[in-house]
This record gives structure tokens, C-alpha cells and sequence, in this order.
């Protein structure tokens, strides 16, 4: 089941190079997360994984609610 | 591969100040089913040896670290396809291509990236192919990060990750990005899209840059080892 969330950005490093991704280590079960929108600190996303533990993190309907609470 | 494609193998050595040395296309191209085709290469010397219809040429490529090596297209009989195959197993740490995208009209572009079973067990072991011109805010990347258990693999578009998962899986895994002339991108895993978006880039791609890179690990890379479970390849397709 997908979960749309905003969860934290974290930097890392690749190629010598710094990107932001999101950091869907603070969903415990979440297996793969699909940009939707972020701002300087957070990332709204579309979350998928089996048991996910989503207490952590703000869970919104729609992708348009996610990207307004980014703002 | 189409018939009708006009497909550009190839590359040419890319480092700072130099230009593309080398461009290699096929045209109508199934050697092994016997198509007529065309091959044109111009600049740099093959490294060697005799071209023929199963081993394109040639090319040199820059490995930042450790000297260059030599790598090659070759025809992959059983799928149909070209891939880049290393002239030898040799660990190094990047690669670049550059391909020359003038005088075409359309543009289908892909990128075939397969994960095979048996990830190794590297502290750190970084892999990715990107596509782009210059600088972080022109670059699709695919990429791997093996770092023991935690295993993940990012799609990035202009720094930020579109796409990542924790789980790399067991089994082959086929990511194709596909652009088309005016910038819409389409990233699929599987055959699955994971990825959709735009990049205003890719219109003024009079050089589109591949890159591919391995941070750590041996025998990771170009040569389709599977000594640490990668393997890459790649085909551009321009209709």
C-alpha cells in the first residue's frame, strides 16, 4: 500500500558529489519512497513497504496536501 | 533494435578541455541478422585489431585514478542488443562517454541497468551511471549504494532523488530511462515506471555525457562481472 508522507531530507554523497534524498529511515518497513515535492528540510513523498511504522512522520490524503504543507 | 534505428554506439575519451574524439553509429542495425549497416568512427584509433560485425571497435576511456582503459561495444546475440564490455577485468573508479547528439531529429534514449544476484560485501561500494551535461542541476542518475546491509539505490534529477529504495532484491532488474526531445523523462524498474518528470536540458544536449562511476570495489563496472553482482549496459536509440 502506498502512503504519502513528509519525511526529513538527508545529503548524501555520490561521486564526490552532494544530492538530498529522502530519508525513509524514519519510516521503519518503508522499502521505497517517490519524490512528490520538497522544500529546504523536508521531502513529501509517496511511500511503499509491508508494516510500515508511520508514527513518526505526517501522513496526508493527496499529493496536492502533502506539496501544500511543504509550503 | 529496430530496423529503421539509426543508434550511436559511442564515445569518445572525455577529459577536461578535450573534445569527442570518437563517435561510432550503426545504422539498421542487426549484424548478427544480417541487416545492412553502417558504421562511422572518426578521430581516435580503435585500440586495436580488426573491427568486425559482433565487436564494434574500439574506444579508450578516461579512468580517472587509474589510468584508462580500453572498452568496447559488443553485440549481445541472444538479446539483441549492444553493451559495453571492458577490454580487460580491471578495477577502476569512472568512466565517462560522451556522445554527440547533433543532427538528429528525435530522440529516444535508453538506459539499461541490471542488477544480478550476489551483491558484494564491500564497506562502501558506490556505482551509478548519470546522464547529463554539466554541473549537479543537468544530471539523471541511476545509482547503487552498497554499503553492507544497507543497500539502496537512488534515481536523482538535478540533485534531488526522485525515486530510492532500501532494497535492491535478489534477481535481475532492468532500469530504462527513456528522454525524449522535449525533455520528458520516464524511468521504469522491471517494467514498472518509478519515475516521470521533465528536464528543460536535454534540448540543448549538443553533448549528452555518461557517466559511469564505481567508488569502491573490484571488478565492478564496464565489464559485466558479476564478481560483485553488477552489470551495466547501455544502448542509445535515436529515431
Amino acid at each position: 500500500m502506498d502512503i504519502i508522507a513528509i519525511v526529513p531530507i538527508k545529503w548524501i554523497v555520490i561521486g564526490g558529489q552532494t544530492v538530498i534524498s529522502p530519508d525513509i529511515d524514519a519510516v521503519p518497513g518503508a522499502m521505497e519512497a517517490r519524490h512528490i515535492a520538497h522544500n529546504e528540510t523536508q521531502m513529501a513523498v509517496r511511500l511503499t513497504g509491508s508494516d510500515m511504522d508511520t508514527s513518526g512522520v505526517q501522513i496526508y490524503e493527496t499529493s496536492e496536501a502533502a506539496i501544500a504543507a511543504l509550503q | 533494435m529496430g530496423t529503421n534505428a539509426l543508434t550511436l554506439l559511442g564515445c569518445g575519451v572525455a577529459g577536461a578541455g578535450e573534445a569527442v574524439k570518437t563517435l561510432v553509429w550503426q545504422e539498421n542495425g542487426d549484424p548478427a541478422s544480417g541487416d545492412v549497416y553502417e558504421t562511422y568512427y572518426g578521430g581516435l584509433s580503435p585500440a586495436g585489431g580488426a573491427y568486425d560485425l559482433n565487436t564494434l571497435s574500439w574506444v579508450r576511456t578516461k579512468t580517472a585514478g587509474n589510468g584508462t582503459t580500453d572498452c568496447r561495444f559488443k553485440w549481445d546475440d541472444t538479446n539483441k542488443h549492444w553493451y559495453v564490455e571492458a577490454a580487460a577485468a580491471a578495477s577502476y573508479r569512472q568512466a565517462d562517454y560522451d556522445i554527440a547528439l547533433t543532427g538528429h531529429s528525435g530522440i529516444e534514449y535508453k538506459c539499461y541497468w541490471k542488477y544480478l544476484s550476489g551483491v558484494g560485501s564491500g564497506a562502501s561500494s558506490h556505482e551509478g551511471v548519470r546522464i547529463g551535461t554539466a554541473g549537479m542541476a543537468n544530471y539523471i542518475w541511476l545509482y547503487n549504494h552498497d554499503a553492507g546491509a544497507s543497500r539502496a539505490f537512488y534515481v536523482i534529477v538535478d540533485g534531488v532523488t526522485v525515486y530510492s529504495a532500501t532494497t535492491l532484491g535478489t534477481s535481475n532488474v532492468e532500469w530504462i530511462v527513456s528522454i525524449e526531445p522535449d525533455g520528458d523523462y520516464s524511468i521504469s524498474r522491471g517494467g514498472s515506471v518509478v519515475a516521470t518528470g521533465n528536464v528543460s536540458w536535454v534540448a540543448s544536449l549538443a553533448l549528452c555525457r555518461v557517466y559511469g562511476y564505481t567508488e569502491t570495489g573490484t571488478n565492478i563496472g564496464f565489464s559485466g562481472s558479476t564478481a560483485n553482482g553488477w552489470y551495466n549496459e547501455r544502448i542509445y536509440t535515436w529515431i
